[in-house]
């Protein structure tokens, strides 16, 4: 690697820096009345491309009963060890097994979308929601009923148009 | 007892005149710490603090709260007396300097004449440049009584740069008092309120534009401005000399800085910019109308300042110290007195 | 003793062992579904086909014995493309339903099939299917996962020697069937669960309740009686989620009763006392271990001073650990001079239950008896002697779920002057206690039983005891400490070594050299 000296010769209306200092000026100027980038959350929200790994949903099957088997695949698969279940014998004559109570630690998750992988029924997945911070820590352990809410405010993919009151976020 | 009553009247007015600049003065503080913020964001691309208040007007007052009630926190090992007078060091002479400054015409109320100034002094300019001198002791003592490392860098580095850039400013002056030949600065505006050559306004920017280039290069100096805002520098200094200060101290260093900007913003419109002229009118004529318009047009000129105040902060990067010396001592102090040179040798010939 | 050559591997063996066995002895894995050490050959999965040299065809190597010179091959193209064919023939029909199986992770059949069979399905058609049966008692059979090793009509027709299940029909109309009119309320039904590979047999007991890898396996010891089943305490969060049996060819073999197998329900399900209890007046209440030791302490103190001691009894109990009754021994015998000790057990009624594959279930209800009366002697009859009036103090070691008093031994406990009792619950003996002391149970401590054929066997603690209970050694080590500083025994592993230096029989032995099979006792 050798070195390259570049020099810059000033002509002599540069050597003033007043220009300089006006186009400068004019360059601040005009991204004065440019667009702006600023997104107004929680107004207008960023939509997040697709595949994005945000809060976790689980599943309804065509009836509306939540999909999961409550294998354990994806409490076998996390990382984190956020999720945990209790299995039972499913209420319904076509299905035999299902969660009793499931639960996810959002405290824990690191959204990593390995659940999603290892579910063998589609039963859990990762969503478009990013804004879920709670204030306290105990609303940030979601249950199944929460965890199905998320699914009815996303599975349309109407995430973003819903209201605050409507997400319960 | 008709002098008596008339001595009480005059002081009502002044009182009155004296209230007035104050509050205006804090107000435009207010309006320009928002302003700041949100400009910055405009040249940036992004809308800045817009949620308090509509379009982020109310941001200054929940500032002052916060300002209210934070801790006050003084260094055990500071110099306690001086650390405590430093900020009202900065923000006292700041205040005092507009009282020079005439904000508009004269104006006639039941046949008595009231200059709207608050001392017409017959040595307005050397009056200004003394409390410039003198506010240089806030920054220097508040940097010093914090007993800090920082802050006493800060706190030399604005005396440094204070004595510097006050010779050239000065000497850029200078050609002003030989055009008006008074230091008395009513009479400086009174001599930009008319015509030259019939149809340029007779105002000294364009008598005096190499002057005014210097003044306001120095003028940023004085005020701790971008691009010479070494006495602050946060990524060397932390705060400056302000980084031990904080609640309503700090904030009195930030109000002084803010008046300092509007002074040096008026004090640029009343020597080159006609002051409180609005061209090709003769406000005289106009009565009440006229003293308002005169108002205005002294609140545009000083207004349009400011912006460029705030505009070049978000514009220009920071100089180096040893080039912000550099070009205090070998570029402007020749130039000024090269304008005095110009300007006499102009002025013989005429 | 023919030598064999398995996979360039020389192997001796005994005469008579097939060629599978003598591979899994000697660390091959040869897949196989019907074979089981414990049940005859059937033959029928042909997933154990290996090919012997001189031989024409492959062979199946669990029923073919091993003879010298023979050499095998398990890993050839040949035997590979066997076994992921019949791998493939059985997963026609067994359903995908892994994520609902509790077999799974445990399951012979996905193991296998990762591991040597075919990753896709050339199976298009529908699979079969076939509706659920309960087969009564614990069982549920779950016909779409058979892969008809019949291991379990075998273990009925070997180990138990009565018939329950028969495979019906023939070909692919086999399906495992109960005789009519029969019901799965054998004492033994939890074990075909445990043998069949696939999740076709399921216990209910454990139905759904967790997935097998979560569960931790802890060694451990039957207490249901006297034989001293072999097994696995398999626990989650400090809870026993089911138990199975470990192998011990010369104790239980592969098996475990059902009583044994669903024993920890009474443990889990029994209304203990969490704290030690002292008598104020008419009442027991709540005390801590510091006031209880102290009382007991200060009351034995005294009794040794005013050397009444002759005044106390100390029953051990045929359901305490070796351990237990040895530091009680310790304690009233050589520290304090007492010298009546009498060993508390079940009544023992009726005849052993011997099955046809030798495996026995006990009448004799406590696990620990021969150990019992071999550290504190014989004697069991301690009512006799507080009929007449020779007893004042009872120090009493209960840990009997079953136990009860007649109204006639109520009365006779109401001489009494002072009582001390460790038990789990408050039953007709501790409530006359003075002071109770709550002492863990088989699963929460570390521990050695010696069983009816005089084997000394250790178990392990799996679970944490409630904050207050203490495993009964425990206890009387610190009482023992309070009289003797020279005591030096921290562990049970200390008391063990201890015990083998002054009991004769037990000579040489310690908690590390018994291992997971035991020690044969003479």
């Amino acid at each position: 690697m050798g070195v390259k000296n570049v020099t810059h010769k000033s002509r002599w209306i540069e050597r003033f820096y007043i220009p300089a200092i006006l186009s400068g000026l004019k360059i601040t100027l005009k991204h004065m009345f440019q667009k702006k980038y600023t997104v107004q959350y929680p107004e207008e929200k960023w939509p997040v491309p697709p595949g994005h790994r945000g809060a976790i949903r689980l599943n309804k099957d065509e009836e509306g009963r939540v999909k999961c088997v409550a294998c354990e695949m994806c409490a076998t698969a996390c990382p984190a060890k956020c999720i945990s279940m209790e299995a039972g014998v499913a209420p319904w004559d076509d299905r035999e097994k299902y969660p009793v109570w499931f639960k996810i630690d959002m405290l824990r998750c690191i959204l990593c979308g390995m659940c999603e992988e290892a579910c063998p029924e589609d039963a859990i997945q990762l969503t478009e929601i990013y804004d879920f911070s709670t204030y306290t820590r105990a609303d940030l352990i979601w249950e199944k009923e929460r965890l199905l809410k998320n699914y009815d405010i996303t599975v349309d993919g109407k995430y973003f148009d819903r209201s605050r009151e409507e997400t319960g976020l | 007892m008709e002098q008596a009553g008339y001595a009480f009247v005059d002081i009502l007015i002044v009182l009155a005149k004296v209230i007035v600049v104050i509050g205006i003065n804090l107000l435009m503080v207010m309006i320009l710490t928002l302003g700041e913020r949100r400009i910055a964001g405009f040249i940036q691309d992004r809308y800045g603090p817009n949620r308090v208040g509509p379009q982020g007007m109310l941001q200054p007052v929940a500032d002052g709260v916060k300002f209210f009630f934070k801790e006050e926190v003084i260094p055990s090992k500071a110099e306690k007396v001086i650390y405590v007078l430093a900020p009202a060091l900065v923000l006292g002479p700041a205040l005092l300097t507009f009282a020079v400054i005439p904000f508009g015409g004269p104006l006639s109320v039941v046949g008595k004449e009231i200059q709207l100034q608050i001392a017409e002094l017959n040595v307005g300019i050397l009056y200004i440049f003394a409390l410039l001198s003198l506010s240089v002791y806030g920054l220097v003592l508040g940097g010093w009584a914090s007993n800090s490392k920082y802050p006493l860098m800060g706190g030399l580095r604005s005396a440094a740069q204070m004595v510097s850039y006050e010779i050239s400013m000065g000497l850029a002056v200078i050609g002003i008092i030989m055009i008006t030949g008074s230091l008395r600065l009513s009479d400086v505006v009174m001599h930009q309120n008319e015509l030259l050559f019939g149809f340029l306004p007779h105002w000294n920017i364009f008598l005096q534009p190499l002057g005014f280039i210097i003044f306001i290069v120095a003028a940023y100096a004085e005020t701790n401005r971008v691009p010479f805002d070494l006495p602050e520098a946060e990524p060397e200094l932390v705060g400056g000399y302000h980084t031990e200060y904080s609640s309503m101290k700090f904030a009195s260093f930030m109000m002084g800085e803010y008046i300092a900007l509007i002074t040096s913003s008026a004090l640029m419109t009343t020597l080159y910019f006609g002051g409180w002229d609005f061209p090709y009118v003769d406000e005289s004529s106009l009565g009440i109308w006229g003293v308002l318009l005169s108002i205005i047009a002294f609140a545009v000129k000083t207004g349009f300042f400011l912006f460029l105040y705030l505009w070049v902060r978000w514009t220009l990067p920071r100089f180096r110290y040893d080039q912000l010396m550099g070009l205090g001592w070998k570029v402007m102090i020749p130039l000024a007195l090269f304008n005095i040179i110009i300007t006499g040798v102009v002025m013989s010939l005429l | 003793m023919p030598t064999l050559k398995i996979d360039g591997k020389e192997i001796t063996v005994e005469k008579g062992t097939s060629v599978l066995q003598a591979a899994l002895d000697h660390g091959i894995d040869i897949p196989h579904y019907c074979y089981h050490p414990s049940l005859n050959i059937a033959g029928s999965c042909r997933l154990c086909l290996v090919e012997i040299e001189r031989m024409p065809k492959l062979v199946p190597s669990c029923a073919t014995q091993a003879a010298d010179g023979m050499v095998v091959t398990t890993n050839s193209e040949k035997v590979d493309d066997a076994r992921k064919s019949i791998l493939e023939f059985l997963l026609i029909n067994h359903p995908l339903d892994c994520p609902i199986c509790d077999k799974a992770g445990e399951c012979k059949l996905q193991d296998y099939t990762f591991q040597y069979g075919s990753a896709h399905s050339r199976f298009v058609e529908d699979k079969r299917r076939r509706a659920t049966k309960d087969l009564g008692g614990n069982i549920l059979l779950y016909r779409n996962r058979c892969v008809l090793c019949t291991r379990c009509v075998r273990f009925y027709e070997d180990v138990v020697g009565e018939p329950y299940l028969t495979v019906e029909h023939r070909g692919y109309h086999s399906d495992i069937s109960i005789f009519p009119g029969k019901e799965l309320t054998h004492k033994m039904t939890g074990n075909i669960v445990e043998i069949c590979p696939v999740g076709c047999l399921i216990d209910k007991d454990f139905l759904f309740h967790s997935r097998v890898w979560n569960l931790a396996k802890t060694k451990s010891i039957c207490p249901g009686c006297s034989t001293g089943c072999n097994m696995d305490i398999e626990h989650k969060d400090n809870k026993i989620y089911r138990i199975r049996s470990r192998e011990n060819m010369t104790v239980n073999r592969h098996w475990l009763c059902d009583y044994g197998r669903y024993l920890y329900h009474q443990y889990d399900e029994m209304d203990r006392f969490t704290t030690p209890l002292k008598r104020t007046s008419d009442k027991l209440n709540k005390s801590g271990w510091d006031e209880a030791r102290s009382i007991i302490h200060d009351r034995l103190a005294l009794l040794k001073r005013s050397k009444e001691i002759g005044k106390m009894a100390v029953v051990g109990s045929a359901f305490a650990s070796n351990e237990e009754n040895y530091l009680l021994y310790k304690v009233f015998h050589d520290e304090l001079g007492c010298d009546k000790f009498f060993v508390h057990q079940p009544a023992i009624e009726g005849e052993d239950e011997v099955f046809k594959g030798g495996f026995t279930i006990h009448t004799d209800k406590s696990p620990n008896q021969n150990g019992a009366n071999l550290i504190l002697g014989k004697k069991t009859d301690f009512w006799r002697a507080i009929k007449k009036g020779q007893i004042d103090i009872l120090i009493f070691f209960g840990k009997d779920l079953a136990l009860t008093l007649s109204d006639q031994q109520k009365e006779l406990l109401k001489k009494l002057d002072f009582i001390v009792v460790f038990d789990h619950t408050l039953n007709d003996l501790a409530q006359h206690a003075n002071v109770a002391l709550p002492v863990t149970y088989f699963a929460e401590q570390d521990g050695s039983y010696l069983n009816a054929g005089m084997r000394l066997q250790k178990f392990q603690a799996a679970l944490t005891p409630p904050d207050q209970v203490l495993p009964g050694w425990q206890i009387l080590l610190s009482i023992y400490k309070a009289f003797n500083e020279d005591v030096k025994m921290v562990t049970v592993s200390d008391i063990m070594n201890d015990m083998s230096r002054n009991i004769k029989k037990l000579n040489g032995i310690s908690f590390f050299k018994i291992g997971d099979e035991g020690v044969q006792i003479k």
